[in-house]
């Protein structure tokens, strides 16, 4: 199974099955994630209780589909290493590089204080 | 610089001026030029042209205005700011995404437009560095660790284990 960037995958709940899946966008490129079946990602929400300074706002045009909830939100800090085998069912969307590329330099700025600008 | 209530007064402005040009260009697109004459049509484009290029202008100004003082807001309460930009933010987005239909159609009707494209994603970038300062500067308050970053933390630690003994050790 290939993992992309900018695809976002469904993620079971590891500790507390009351909880829901919860969509993750996959932040790192495909050479990364083949590498060690694994890659990074970052959660998305539609929690209104936590949505603050780092909530990065999605819409759905930020997508190749439209969003199964309003008001979803990635929360930037909590970003997650996944392994391909726990992935819940197939692909669900895919983020645009426009918006994925202003969604990386947030993550950069106000979480690593870094710039995560690519080269290309 | 400008006070913060001057900068949400001007969001404000730029916020309905944009949410106006999109009500019409989506009634434009409803009615699909049928009963216009290409004089109108070329007028409705020139139209759109100047308020994104006025928009532009607006955003990277805002833009400039803030990072040369962002100093002075640190520690500010922001939100009410941030709230605003996040909102023409999302206008733009959904403008950017009309405007690329309503350029097609034009072209499928033989008339010669620029895309729009470039000029938005000008401006959604500005928007974005901006809401990034004022984010930055904005007045913390701390929270409880979160359920979701407990989740989040448990998945990273499964998937490591995973991935270094290839078996659950949790």
């Amino acid at each position: 199974m290939t993992v992309e960037q900018r695809d976002v995958y469904l993620f079971p709940p590891t500790h507390d099955f009351e909880l829901e899946h919860h969509p993750f966008i996959v932040l790192s490129t495909r050479e990364a994630n083949e590498y060690e079946g694994t890659f990074v990602a970052v959660m998305i929400t539609s929690s209104t209780v936590f949505h603050d300074d780092l909530s990065f706002d999605l819409e759905d045009e930020m997508f190749e589909n439209p969003l199964p909830k309003k008001n979803s939100h990635a929360r930037m800090h909590l970003i997650t290493l996944c392994i391909n085998e726990h992935i819940k069912g197939a692909r669900i969307n895919r983020m645009k590089p426009i918006y994925f590329k202003q969604l990386m330099k947030s993550i950069g700025d106000l979480v690593f204080n870094y710039d995560f600008t690519p080269l290309n | 610089m400008l006070s913060i209530p001057l900068y949400d007064t001007f969001l404000q402005r730029q916020y309905k001026d944009a949410a106006r040009e999109t009500k019409k260009i989506r009634i434009a697109i409803r009615f699909d030029f049928q009963f216009v004459t290409r004089f109108f049509v070329r007028k409705a484009v020139k139209k759109i042209n100047i308020f994104l290029l006025t928009q532009v202008i607006e955003s990277k100004g805002l833009l400039s205005d803030i990072e040369s003082k962002k100093d002075a807001l640190l520690g500010m309460d922001l939100s009410e700011t941030i709230d605003s930009i996040n909102r023409i933010i999302k206008l733009n987005i959904s403008l950017k995404q009309i405007l690329s239909e309503f350029s097609d159609h034009l072209h499928s009707k033989n008339y010669e437009v620029n895309s729009w494209d470039p000029i938005l994603e000008e401006t959604i970038d500005s928007l974005y560095s901006t809401l990034r300062i004022l984010k930055r500067q904005n007045k913390k308050t701390r929270i409880e660790t979160s359920s979701l970053a407990i989740e989040s933390s448990k998945c990273s630690l499964t998937s490591l284990q995973t991935a270094t003994y290839d078996r659950r050790t949790t």
